[in-house]
Protein backbone atom coordinates (compact mmCIF):
# COMPACT_ATOMS: atom_id res chain seq x y z
CA UNK A 1 0.00 0.00 0.00
CA UNK A 2 1.72 3.24 -0.98
CA UNK A 3 1.50 6.08 1.76
CA UNK A 4 0.64 8.92 -0.08
CA UNK A 5 -1.40 11.92 0.04
CA UNK A 6 -4.78 10.14 -2.10
CA UNK A 7 -4.48 7.18 -0.14
CA UNK A 8 -4.43 8.71 3.22
CA UNK A 9 -7.67 10.92 2.24
CA UNK A 10 -9.48 7.77 0.09
CA UNK A 11 -8.96 6.05 3.88
CA UNK A 12 -10.62 8.48 5.77
CA UNK A 13 -13.20 9.07 3.77
CA UNK A 14 -13.92 5.46 3.73
CA UNK A 15 -14.05 5.25 7.43
CA UNK A 16 -16.41 8.11 7.84
CA UNK A 17 -18.80 8.23 5.69
CA UNK A 18 -21.98 7.58 7.00
CA UNK A 19 -20.86 8.55 10.65
CA UNK A 20 -20.32 12.57 9.71
CA UNK A 21 -22.14 14.90 7.78
CA UNK A 22 -21.32 15.46 4.15
CA UNK A 23 -19.80 19.01 4.83
CA UNK A 24 -18.22 18.31 7.83
CA UNK A 25 -16.58 15.33 6.42
CA UNK A 26 -15.41 17.39 3.86
CA UNK A 27 -14.14 20.25 5.79
CA UNK A 28 -12.17 17.42 7.87
CA UNK A 29 -10.57 15.99 4.35
CA UNK A 30 -9.80 19.50 3.22
CA UNK A 31 -7.80 20.22 6.77
CA UNK A 32 -5.97 16.85 6.05
CA UNK A 33 -5.37 17.48 2.47
CA UNK A 34 -3.89 21.20 3.12
CA UNK A 35 -1.41 19.59 5.86
CA UNK A 36 0.25 17.34 3.49
CA UNK A 37 0.13 20.48 0.55
CA UNK A 38 2.23 22.34 3.77
CA UNK A 39 3.87 19.77 4.38
CA UNK A 40 5.41 18.78 0.93
CA UNK A 41 6.18 23.13 -0.06
CA UNK A 42 8.15 22.45 3.50
CA UNK A 43 9.86 19.62 1.84
CA UNK A 44 8.79 16.95 3.67
CA UNK A 45 7.72 13.11 1.89
CA UNK A 46 3.92 11.68 1.54
CA UNK A 47 5.93 8.86 4.19
CA UNK A 48 7.14 11.32 6.39
CA UNK A 49 3.37 13.07 6.68
CA UNK A 50 1.52 9.71 7.03
CA UNK A 51 3.73 8.91 9.86
CA UNK A 52 3.70 11.91 11.28
CA UNK A 53 -0.33 12.06 11.32
CA UNK A 54 -0.12 8.22 12.74
CA UNK A 55 -2.18 5.67 10.87
CA UNK A 56 -5.60 7.09 8.43
CA UNK A 57 -7.52 3.84 10.59
CA UNK A 58 -7.06 5.18 14.04
CA UNK A 59 -7.58 8.97 12.37
CA UNK A 60 -10.38 7.91 11.56
CA UNK A 61 -11.68 6.32 14.71
CA UNK A 62 -10.06 9.23 17.14
CA UNK A 63 -12.49 11.82 14.99
CA UNK A 64 -15.78 9.06 14.78
CA UNK A 65 -15.34 9.05 18.43
CA UNK A 66 -14.98 12.66 18.54
CA UNK A 67 -17.59 13.29 16.73
CA UNK A 68 -20.07 11.06 18.31
CA UNK A 69 -19.43 12.20 21.99
CA UNK A 70 -20.22 15.83 20.58
CA UNK A 71 -23.31 14.46 18.69
CA UNK A 72 -24.26 12.76 22.77
CA UNK A 73 -23.19 15.95 24.09
CA UNK A 74 -25.35 18.11 22.01
CA UNK A 75 -28.50 15.99 21.31
CA UNK A 76 -29.30 13.70 24.58
CA UNK A 77 -30.57 10.43 23.63
CA UNK A 78 -29.98 6.85 24.61
CA UNK A 79 -28.90 6.07 21.30
CA UNK A 80 -26.54 8.70 21.10
CA UNK A 81 -24.62 7.57 24.65
CA UNK A 82 -24.33 4.20 23.62
CA UNK A 83 -22.95 5.14 20.34
CA UNK A 84 -20.07 7.29 21.85
CA UNK A 85 -19.42 4.88 24.46
CA UNK A 86 -18.85 2.08 21.82
CA UNK A 87 -17.41 3.80 20.02
CA UNK A 88 -14.77 4.79 22.84
CA UNK A 89 -13.96 1.11 22.78
CA UNK A 90 -12.35 1.43 19.58
CA UNK A 91 -10.40 3.25 20.98
CA UNK A 92 -8.26 0.95 23.56
CA UNK A 93 -8.93 -2.48 24.57
CA UNK A 94 -8.60 -1.64 28.42
CA UNK A 95 -11.97 0.98 27.70
CA UNK A 96 -13.56 -2.19 28.47
CA UNK A 97 -12.95 -1.68 32.26
CA UNK A 98 -12.39 1.86 32.39
CA UNK A 99 -15.49 2.74 30.27
CA UNK A 100 -17.58 -0.06 29.55
CA UNK A 101 -17.95 -1.72 32.89
CA UNK A 102 -18.95 1.34 34.62
CA UNK A 103 -21.69 2.55 32.08
CA UNK A 104 -23.40 -0.94 32.42
CA UNK A 105 -23.18 -0.49 36.27
CA UNK A 106 -24.64 2.74 36.01
CA UNK A 107 -27.26 1.52 33.35
CA UNK A 108 -28.47 -1.36 35.81
CA UNK A 109 -28.18 0.64 38.93
CA UNK A 110 -30.59 3.32 36.68
CA UNK A 111 -32.66 0.49 35.80
CA UNK A 112 -32.91 -1.12 39.37
CA UNK A 113 -33.86 2.28 40.43
CA UNK A 114 -36.80 2.85 38.16
CA UNK A 115 -38.34 -0.39 38.67
CA UNK A 116 -38.37 0.17 42.39
CA UNK A 117 -40.09 3.36 41.12
CA UNK A 118 -42.69 1.55 39.71
CA UNK A 119 -43.08 -1.19 41.84
CA UNK A 120 -43.57 0.98 44.80
CA UNK A 121 -46.17 3.06 42.68
CA UNK A 122 -47.84 0.20 41.75
CA UNK A 123 -47.70 -1.38 45.22
CA UNK A 124 -49.37 1.73 46.65
CA UNK A 125 -52.46 1.47 43.77
CA UNK A 126 -53.17 -2.32 44.65
CA UNK A 127 -53.02 -1.12 48.28
CA UNK A 128 -55.63 1.43 47.79
CA UNK A 129 -57.60 -1.19 45.90
CA UNK A 130 -57.11 -3.55 48.48
CA UNK A 131 -58.02 -0.83 51.36
CA UNK A 132 -61.60 -0.52 49.14
CA UNK A 133 -62.15 -3.86 49.28
CA UNK A 134 -61.75 -4.43 52.74
CA UNK A 135 -64.07 -1.74 53.77
CA UNK A 136 -66.04 -3.68 51.22
CA UNK A 137 -66.33 -5.88 53.20
CA UNK A 138 -64.25 -8.70 50.91
CA UNK A 139 -62.17 -10.37 54.02
CA UNK A 140 -60.00 -11.94 51.47
CA UNK A 141 -58.32 -8.72 50.34
CA UNK A 142 -57.78 -7.93 54.68
CA UNK A 143 -54.13 -7.27 54.44
CA UNK A 144 -54.64 -4.06 56.02
CA UNK A 145 -54.87 -3.58 59.33
CA UNK A 146 -56.89 -0.83 59.32
CA UNK A 147 -58.28 -0.29 56.07
CA UNK A 148 -58.65 2.95 56.04
CA UNK A 149 -54.54 3.61 57.38
CA UNK A 150 -54.27 1.64 54.26
CA UNK A 151 -55.59 4.32 51.90
CA UNK A 152 -53.81 7.11 52.92
CA UNK A 153 -50.11 4.59 53.12
CA UNK A 154 -51.35 3.23 49.68
CA UNK A 155 -51.33 7.03 48.30
CA UNK A 156 -48.10 7.94 49.94
CA UNK A 157 -46.40 4.96 48.81
CA UNK A 158 -47.72 5.83 45.10
CA UNK A 159 -46.14 9.13 45.36
CA UNK A 160 -43.42 8.08 46.81
CA UNK A 161 -43.13 5.53 44.33
CA UNK A 162 -43.73 8.69 41.68
CA UNK A 163 -40.91 10.91 43.06
CA UNK A 164 -38.20 7.77 42.97
CA UNK A 165 -39.33 7.98 39.59
CA UNK A 166 -38.45 11.39 38.74
CA UNK A 167 -35.43 11.05 41.08
CA UNK A 168 -34.32 8.78 38.78
CA UNK A 169 -35.11 10.49 35.66
CA UNK A 170 -33.15 13.50 37.14
CA UNK A 171 -29.83 11.02 38.16
CA UNK A 172 -29.88 9.95 34.93
CA UNK A 173 -29.65 13.52 33.53
CA UNK A 174 -26.97 13.96 35.89
CA UNK A 175 -25.05 10.87 35.13
CA UNK A 176 -25.39 11.43 31.78
CA UNK A 177 -23.74 14.87 31.50
CA UNK A 178 -21.43 13.32 33.93
CA UNK A 179 -20.91 10.56 31.42
CA UNK A 180 -20.31 12.78 28.45
CA UNK A 181 -17.63 14.41 30.42
CA UNK A 182 -15.93 11.20 31.58
CA UNK A 183 -15.38 10.00 27.81
CA UNK A 184 -14.05 13.48 26.84
CA UNK A 185 -11.70 13.06 29.96
CA UNK A 186 -10.94 9.48 28.46
CA UNK A 187 -10.21 10.70 24.82
CA UNK A 188 -7.93 13.20 25.67
CA UNK A 189 -6.06 11.06 27.92
CA UNK A 190 -6.17 8.69 24.72
CA UNK A 191 -5.38 10.71 22.29
CA UNK A 192 -2.62 13.31 24.27
CA UNK A 193 -4.56 16.08 22.79
CA UNK A 194 -5.71 18.74 25.07
CA UNK A 195 -9.30 18.98 23.64
CA UNK A 196 -11.88 15.91 22.38
CA UNK A 197 -13.97 18.45 20.62
CA UNK B 1 -65.94 47.66 33.80
CA UNK B 2 -63.60 45.16 32.37
CA UNK B 3 -65.00 41.85 30.67
CA UNK B 4 -64.66 38.88 32.19
CA UNK B 5 -61.65 36.41 30.96
CA UNK B 6 -61.96 33.57 28.91
CA UNK B 7 -60.67 31.62 32.41
CA UNK B 8 -63.65 33.14 34.49
CA UNK B 9 -65.93 31.83 31.84
CA UNK B 10 -64.58 28.12 30.62
CA UNK B 11 -63.51 26.15 33.14
CA UNK B 12 -61.83 23.87 30.79
CA UNK B 13 -59.51 26.68 30.05
CA UNK B 14 -59.03 27.32 33.63
CA UNK B 15 -58.19 23.59 33.83
CA UNK B 16 -55.90 23.93 31.12
CA UNK B 17 -54.19 26.86 32.38
CA UNK B 18 -53.10 25.52 35.71
CA UNK B 19 -51.90 22.47 34.35
CA UNK B 20 -49.79 24.70 32.21
CA UNK B 21 -48.68 26.75 34.69
CA UNK B 22 -47.11 23.08 36.77
CA UNK B 23 -43.90 22.68 36.99
CA UNK B 24 -41.80 20.06 37.72
CA UNK B 25 -40.49 21.54 40.84
CA UNK B 26 -43.87 22.36 41.92
CA UNK B 27 -44.98 18.45 40.81
CA UNK B 28 -41.97 17.46 42.89
CA UNK B 29 -43.42 19.63 46.30
CA UNK B 30 -46.70 18.17 45.71
CA UNK B 31 -45.47 15.02 45.73
CA UNK B 32 -44.04 15.09 48.67
CA UNK B 33 -46.58 16.96 50.58
CA UNK B 34 -48.88 14.33 49.48
CA UNK B 35 -46.60 11.69 50.50
CA UNK B 36 -45.83 13.13 54.21
CA UNK B 37 -49.50 14.21 54.58
CA UNK B 38 -50.68 10.55 53.44
CA UNK B 39 -48.16 8.69 55.57
CA UNK B 40 -48.70 10.91 58.54
CA UNK B 41 -52.61 10.58 58.36
CA UNK B 42 -52.40 6.82 57.42
CA UNK B 43 -49.95 5.94 60.27
CA UNK B 44 -51.50 8.45 63.10
CA UNK B 45 -55.16 6.15 62.24
CA UNK B 46 -53.35 3.00 62.61
CA UNK B 47 -51.75 4.31 66.41
CA UNK B 48 -55.17 5.44 67.00
CA UNK B 49 -56.61 1.63 66.16
CA UNK B 50 -54.80 0.08 68.06
CA UNK B 51 -52.15 -1.33 65.31
CA UNK B 52 -49.23 -0.09 67.60
CA UNK B 53 -50.26 -1.42 71.08
CA UNK B 54 -49.68 -5.20 72.07
CA UNK B 55 -53.08 -7.01 71.26
CA UNK B 56 -54.63 -10.37 69.98
CA UNK B 57 -52.44 -9.80 66.85
CA UNK B 58 -49.53 -7.00 67.93
CA UNK B 59 -47.86 -5.18 64.67
CA UNK B 60 -45.41 -3.13 64.31
CA UNK B 61 -46.42 -2.68 60.55
CA UNK B 62 -49.72 -1.51 59.06
CA UNK B 63 -50.26 -4.99 57.18
CA UNK B 64 -52.27 -7.90 58.60
CA UNK B 65 -50.12 -10.75 59.37
CA UNK B 66 -52.77 -13.46 59.41
CA UNK B 67 -54.31 -11.86 56.12
CA UNK B 68 -52.91 -14.99 54.28
CA UNK B 69 -53.04 -17.16 56.62
CA UNK B 70 -56.43 -19.38 57.28
CA UNK B 71 -57.54 -19.77 60.91
CA UNK B 72 -58.33 -22.95 62.18
CA UNK B 73 -61.06 -22.24 65.24
CA UNK B 74 -61.61 -24.39 68.31
CA UNK B 75 -63.68 -24.03 71.13
CA UNK B 76 -63.87 -26.27 74.76
CA UNK B 77 -66.79 -25.90 76.83
CA UNK B 78 -67.17 -25.93 80.45
CA UNK B 79 -69.27 -28.70 80.95
CA UNK B 80 -70.04 -27.93 84.14
CA UNK B 81 -67.02 -27.50 85.24
CA UNK B 82 -66.05 -24.81 88.11
CA UNK B 83 -62.51 -24.67 87.23
CA UNK B 84 -59.90 -25.24 84.77
CA UNK B 85 -56.60 -26.21 83.63
CA UNK B 86 -55.00 -25.10 80.39
CA UNK B 87 -51.54 -26.03 78.63
CA UNK B 88 -50.17 -24.46 76.08
CA UNK B 89 -47.32 -26.09 73.88
CA UNK B 90 -45.89 -24.24 71.18
CA UNK B 91 -42.63 -25.08 69.33
CA UNK B 92 -42.48 -21.91 67.19
CA UNK B 93 -44.40 -19.23 66.68
CA UNK B 94 -45.93 -15.97 68.24
CA UNK B 95 -48.70 -16.83 71.40
CA UNK B 96 -51.33 -14.75 72.87
CA UNK B 97 -53.29 -15.69 75.76
CA UNK B 98 -55.81 -13.38 76.60
CA UNK B 99 -59.76 -13.43 78.57
CA UNK B 100 -62.58 -12.69 76.69
CA UNK B 101 -63.40 -16.63 75.68
CA UNK B 102 -67.81 -16.85 76.09
CA UNK B 103 -69.28 -18.17 79.19
CA UNK B 104 -70.05 -21.40 78.65
CA UNK B 105 -66.21 -21.68 77.17
CA UNK B 106 -63.35 -22.91 79.32
CA UNK B 107 -60.84 -21.74 76.17
CA UNK B 108 -61.18 -20.22 72.60
CA UNK B 109 -58.61 -20.81 70.23
CA UNK B 110 -57.90 -19.28 66.48
CA UNK B 111 -54.39 -20.46 64.98
CA UNK B 112 -52.87 -19.31 61.94
CA UNK B 113 -50.80 -20.90 60.37
CA UNK B 114 -49.19 -22.12 56.59
CA UNK B 115 -48.04 -25.50 57.91
CA UNK B 116 -50.28 -28.31 58.89
CA UNK B 117 -47.11 -29.54 61.73
CA UNK B 118 -48.01 -26.25 63.31
CA UNK B 119 -51.71 -27.13 63.86
CA UNK B 120 -52.23 -28.39 67.20
CA UNK B 121 -53.74 -31.64 68.98
CA UNK B 122 -55.82 -31.19 71.42
CA UNK B 123 -56.23 -33.41 74.40
CA UNK B 124 -59.51 -32.64 77.20
CA UNK B 125 -60.80 -34.14 80.26
CA UNK B 126 -62.21 -33.70 83.19
CA UNK B 127 -60.49 -34.08 86.93
CA UNK B 128 -63.76 -33.88 89.20
CA UNK B 129 -64.97 -30.34 88.83
CA UNK B 130 -62.00 -29.42 86.99
CA UNK B 131 -61.90 -29.49 82.97
CA UNK B 132 -57.93 -29.66 81.38
CA UNK B 133 -57.47 -28.85 77.97
CA UNK B 134 -53.80 -29.72 77.01
CA UNK B 135 -53.21 -27.41 72.90
CA UNK B 136 -49.81 -28.87 71.87
CA UNK B 137 -48.08 -28.56 68.85
CA UNK B 138 -48.20 -31.42 66.43
CA UNK B 139 -44.53 -31.05 65.33
CA UNK B 140 -43.65 -30.77 68.89
CA UNK B 141 -44.14 -34.61 69.65
CA UNK B 142 -41.65 -35.16 66.78
CA UNK B 143 -39.15 -32.65 66.93
CA UNK B 144 -37.12 -30.17 69.20
CA UNK B 145 -38.41 -27.20 70.11
CA UNK B 146 -36.12 -24.30 68.78
CA UNK B 147 -34.19 -26.31 65.95
CA UNK B 148 -37.11 -27.97 63.99
CA UNK B 149 -38.36 -25.79 62.07
CA UNK B 150 -37.56 -23.96 59.11
CA UNK B 151 -37.74 -20.58 59.02
CA UNK B 152 -41.12 -20.37 56.84
CA UNK B 153 -42.88 -23.06 59.80
CA UNK B 154 -42.83 -19.95 62.08
CA UNK B 155 -45.66 -18.23 60.03
CA UNK B 156 -47.55 -19.33 62.91
CA UNK B 157 -49.74 -17.78 65.24
CA UNK B 158 -51.86 -19.35 68.37
CA UNK B 159 -54.54 -17.15 69.65
CA UNK B 160 -56.28 -18.10 72.41
CA UNK B 161 -58.75 -16.59 74.73
CA UNK B 162 -59.91 -17.84 78.56
CA UNK B 163 -62.76 -17.89 80.44
CA UNK B 164 -62.50 -14.28 82.36
CA UNK B 165 -65.00 -15.39 85.70
CA UNK B 166 -64.26 -19.75 86.23
CA UNK B 167 -60.37 -20.43 87.88
CA UNK B 168 -58.20 -21.74 86.18
CA UNK B 169 -54.17 -22.94 86.09
CA UNK B 170 -52.49 -21.82 82.78
CA UNK B 171 -48.99 -23.22 81.84
CA UNK B 172 -47.36 -22.04 78.60
CA UNK B 173 -44.09 -23.59 77.41
CA UNK B 174 -43.24 -21.72 74.19
CA UNK B 175 -40.37 -22.44 71.81
CA UNK B 176 -39.11 -19.67 69.86
CA UNK B 177 -41.23 -16.62 69.19
CA UNK B 178 -42.96 -13.86 71.04
CA UNK B 179 -45.64 -14.32 73.72
CA UNK B 180 -48.10 -11.89 75.07
CA UNK B 181 -49.76 -13.43 77.69
CA UNK B 182 -52.63 -10.60 78.78
CA UNK B 183 -54.85 -11.84 81.60
CA UNK B 184 -56.02 -8.73 83.20
CA UNK B 185 -59.76 -10.07 83.11
CA UNK B 186 -59.39 -13.66 84.19
CA UNK B 187 -58.90 -15.57 87.08
CA UNK B 188 -56.07 -17.53 87.78
CA UNK B 189 -54.94 -19.92 90.20
CA UNK B 190 -51.70 -20.81 88.86
CA UNK B 191 -49.53 -19.45 86.34
CA UNK B 192 -46.10 -21.46 84.94
CA UNK B 193 -44.67 -19.28 81.81
CA UNK B 194 -41.70 -21.25 80.08
CA UNK B 195 -40.22 -19.61 76.97
CA UNK B 196 -37.04 -20.42 74.89
CA UNK B 197 -36.51 -17.57 72.82
CA UNK B 198 -38.22 -14.33 71.83
CA UNK B 199 -39.89 -11.45 73.97
CA UNK B 200 -42.49 -12.00 76.36
CA UNK B 201 -44.97 -9.71 77.67
CA UNK B 202 -47.44 -10.87 80.55
CA UNK B 203 -50.22 -8.73 81.58
CA UNK B 204 -51.88 -8.33 84.86
CA UNK B 205 -52.46 -4.51 84.90
CA UNK B 206 -55.91 -5.16 85.10
CA UNK B 207 -56.31 -7.87 87.15
CA UNK B 208 -59.11 -8.19 89.54
CA UNK B 209 -59.09 -12.07 89.95
CA UNK B 210 -58.14 -13.97 93.21
CA UNK B 211 -54.74 -14.81 94.85
CA UNK B 212 -52.44 -16.71 92.35
CA UNK B 213 -48.93 -17.82 92.26
CA UNK B 214 -46.72 -17.79 89.03
CA UNK B 215 -43.47 -18.79 87.90
CA UNK B 216 -42.20 -17.64 84.97
CA UNK B 217 -38.95 -19.01 82.91
CA UNK B 218 -37.88 -16.62 80.40
CA UNK B 219 -35.11 -17.90 78.22
CA UNK B 220 -33.76 -15.05 75.83
CA UNK B 221 -35.37 -12.61 74.82
CA UNK B 222 -37.12 -9.25 76.78
CA UNK B 223 -39.67 -9.94 79.83
CA UNK B 224 -42.32 -7.32 80.10
CA UNK B 225 -44.57 -8.07 83.47
CA UNK B 226 -47.29 -5.47 84.28
CA UNK B 227 -49.16 -5.78 88.04
CA UNK B 228 -52.15 -3.81 89.21
CA UNK B 229 -50.63 -1.47 91.42
CA UNK B 230 -53.16 -1.87 94.10
CA UNK B 231 -52.71 -5.65 94.19
CA UNK B 232 -50.19 -7.01 97.01
CA UNK B 233 -48.39 -8.57 94.72
CA UNK B 234 -44.41 -9.49 95.52
CA UNK B 235 -42.05 -10.27 92.83
CA UNK B 236 -38.82 -12.44 93.33
CA UNK B 237 -36.45 -11.92 90.60
CA UNK B 238 -33.64 -13.78 89.65
CA UNK B 239 -31.79 -12.26 86.81
CA UNK B 240 -29.27 -13.54 84.32
CA UNK B 241 -27.97 -10.87 81.85
CA UNK B 242 -29.48 -8.24 81.28
CA UNK B 243 -31.52 -4.57 82.10
CA UNK B 244 -33.94 -4.86 85.24
CA UNK B 245 -36.04 -1.63 84.63
CA UNK B 246 -38.91 -1.63 87.56
CA UNK B 247 -41.44 1.43 88.18
CA UNK B 248 -44.20 1.63 91.32
CA UNK B 249 -42.83 -1.38 93.18
CA UNK B 250 -40.31 -1.34 96.10
CA UNK B 251 -37.22 -3.49 95.92
CA UNK B 252 -35.59 -5.26 98.96
CA UNK B 253 -32.81 -7.57 97.33
CA UNK B 254 -34.09 -8.84 94.39
CA UNK B 255 -37.77 -8.97 95.51
CA UNK B 256 -40.29 -6.11 94.27
CA UNK B 257 -43.36 -5.62 96.00
CA UNK B 258 -46.18 -3.30 95.38
CA UNK B 259 -47.05 -0.25 97.29
CA UNK B 260 -48.68 -1.16 100.58
CA UNK B 261 -47.68 -4.91 100.43
CA UNK B 262 -48.71 -6.80 103.36
CA UNK B 263 -47.61 -10.38 103.46
CA UNK B 264 -50.58 -11.07 105.77
CA UNK B 265 -53.04 -10.74 103.31
CA UNK B 266 -53.38 -13.33 100.29
CA UNK B 267 -50.46 -12.71 97.97
CA UNK B 268 -49.91 -12.97 94.29
CA UNK B 269 -46.62 -14.31 94.26
CA UNK B 270 -44.51 -13.92 91.53
CA UNK B 271 -40.82 -15.99 90.40
CA UNK B 272 -39.37 -14.62 87.62
CA UNK B 273 -35.94 -16.29 86.48
CA UNK B 274 -34.77 -14.58 83.35
CA UNK B 275 -31.89 -15.66 81.07
CA UNK B 276 -30.58 -13.25 78.83
CA UNK B 277 -32.47 -9.81 77.94
CA UNK B 278 -33.90 -7.21 80.14
CA UNK B 279 -36.70 -7.05 82.75
CA UNK B 280 -38.84 -4.82 82.61
CA UNK B 281 -41.40 -4.94 85.91
CA UNK B 282 -44.36 -2.28 86.07
CA UNK B 283 -47.03 -1.36 88.65
CA UNK B 284 -49.36 0.15 86.60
Amino acid sequence: MQQNEQEFIRILRTRLEGTLPKEELDDILSDYSEHFSIGKTNGRTDEELWKSLGSPEDVAREIRVMHLVKKAEDNRSCTNIVHAVVATLGLGLFNLVFVLVPFILLVVMLAVIFLVGVMITFGGVTGVIWSLLQIAGISAYSIWYSPLAGIFISIGMTTTGLLVIIGNYYLGRFFYHVCIRYLKWNIRVITGTESAS
Amino acid sequence: MKPESTRDNDPLAAVSASISRLTITRVILWLVAISIVSYITGFAILALSGGFSPGPEPVASPFNRTAFRSANTSSFPLDGASSGEVRIILGAGDLTVHGGAQQDNLMETTVYSASPLMQPDYAVSMNGSAKRVVMTETGHKKKDWVFAHSPESWDNTWDVNLNNAVPFALTVNSGAGDCDILLGNTNLTTLAVNTGAGDTTIDLGDYHGGPFSAVIHNGVGDLTLRVRKESNTRIRLHQGVGDTDASGLAQTDEHYTTAGFNPTLPVNEIAITQGVGSVELEAV
